[in-house]
């Protein structure tokens, strides 16, 4: 990641923006804030800074940033040292890995995802506000529960969350492109629900074969 | 309390406490904060506070509120994930992509 | 109508191609092919093939420039390259080393 690199914008007015009209196919290093209205294929580098994709905006990438916020679309792993943020609307095939993930309604994601942050310290805070509310409702489980309200239960299960086999991809379109075929070609999990029509992505692999 | 096996049935639970298993609702499940699943959850929607290890689908909505651990796959039409949370494994949702989209990508 | 900006810590390594006006503040190295107007801004390295209508250079720029309305060579810029387009202008203090084709 250590590329030529100039020195940081001191003018806070430009701002970078890939504007709806425009495509970019390559690689893109920096450290500042990206907008995304049009279209990049290739891989985004930002060693600070976030990229935003917003609605219309499409990333054929992967991505590396400080943060990356997302209405748009985005085809590719992000990687991001804060957080990740899919809004409405947002499309996302691949993995992610990054510290916060928000997700909010509205938003379709596939693949990895796995986040650094210890939920433990927010969960026993809040576990020691919500302990007397929990309290006083009567709960069966209180009573004859003692072995698990002896020790915080989070100490108990950590040791058997597993992180997920984690991709490294470093060639950009390549890369995205065989991580675009391996999911679509992914069998439908033995879990098929009737209730659930799911149609795939419709991307690569025999889904695409089948239609042309 | 800990369930260990299957827990079915189609009115609302909340867990509390501990399950080992399974749980098929075809109802709303709420897992409470401090409460641990080491189970696959096959329901209407869920309310994670506490800790699930196991594979969840959905019919409907997926929360997964600040404080809670989740690790496994998660399927429904809609997954909310709040911020303060933690997730390790897989998000197989449908993501509707424009057609063509992906053939632009240099053969 | 919008119009796409690059900062001057952007690194672009490839094609940039649209029609949108481009500002670059940053480096681009390869290829850029826009239906409007290209600026090429104090500070900007431009290592790449350009075609636009109008191009407007006040940094540096190795490359043929190609432009189908002017190209503007602005003072304190550098240009290695040949120009093409059917008016040029070339700033007092400009620096450029190329031909320079305006059809005819």
């Amino acid at each position: 990641m250590a590329q030529r690199q100039t020195n940081k914008s001191d003018d806070a007015d430009i701002s970078t923006v890939v504007s709806p009209g425009t495509r970019i196919v390559g690689r893109i290093h920096g450290g500042e804030d990206i907008r995304v209205q049009g279209t990049i294929e290739g891989s985004v580098m930002l060693s600070s800074g976030s990229l935003h994709v917003d609605a219309g905006g499409v990333v054929l990438a992967d991505v590396q940033a400080e943060s990356v916020y997302i209405s748009g679309i985005v085809v590719g792993d992000l990687t991001a040292q804060n957080r990740v943020v899919l809004r409405d609307g947002a499309r996302v095939v691949g993995d992610i890995s990054t510290r916060r993930l928000v997700i909010e309604a509205g938003a379709a994601i596939r693949g990895g995802v796995a986040t650094s942050e210890e939920a433990q310290d927010v969960a026993e805070d809040a576990a020691a506000e919500v302990e007397d509310v929990v309290e006083d409702k009567k709960s069966v489980s209180r009573a004859n529960g003692a072995r698990n309200s002896a020790k915080p239960a989070a100490r108990d299960v950590k040791p058997v969350l597993k992180a997920p086999p984690q991709r490294k991809s470093k060639k950009a379109t390549k890369a995205t492109k065989d991580a675009i075929r391996a999911k679509s070609a992914k069998t439908p999990s033995k879990s098929s629900k009737k209730k659930v029509a799911r149609p795939r992505v419709p991307a690569r692999g025999k889904h695409r074969a089948a239609r042309s | 309390m800990t369930v260990r096996g299957a827990l079915t049935g189609d009115e609302d639970v909340t867990v509390e406490g501990r399950v080992e298993g399974s749980v098929s609702l075809e109802a709303n499940l709420v897992v409470a904060r401090g409460a641990v699943l080491e189970a696959n959850l096959d329901v209407q929607q869920v309310d994670i506070h506490g800790q699930v290890v196991g594979d969840i689908t959905a019919s409907d909505v997926i929360t997964i509120h600040p404080g809670a651990q989740v690790a496994g796959t998660v399927r429904a039409p809609q997954i909310v994930v709040n911020e303060g949370s933690s997730f390790r494994g897989t998000f197989d949702m449908d993501v509707p992509l424009p057609e063509g989209l992906l053939q632009d990508v240099g053969e | 109508m919008a119009k796409t900006v690059l900062g001057n810590s952007i690194v672009v390594d490839g094609e940039i191609s649209g029609d949108e006006a481009l500002v670059v503040h940053g480096s681009i190295k390869g290829n850029v092919k826009l239906g409007e107007r290209f600026e090429v801004e104090p500070g900007a390295i431009v290592e790449a093939t350009v075609e636009a209508t109008t191009v407007v250079v006040s940094g540096t720029v190795s490359g043929d420039v190609r432009a189908s309305e002017r190209v503007e060579l602005r003072p304190e810029c550098n240009v290695v390259g040949d120009l093409r387009a059917p008016r040029v202008l070339i700033a007092d203090g400009a620096t450029f080393r190329g031909r320079v084709d305006m059809g005819g």
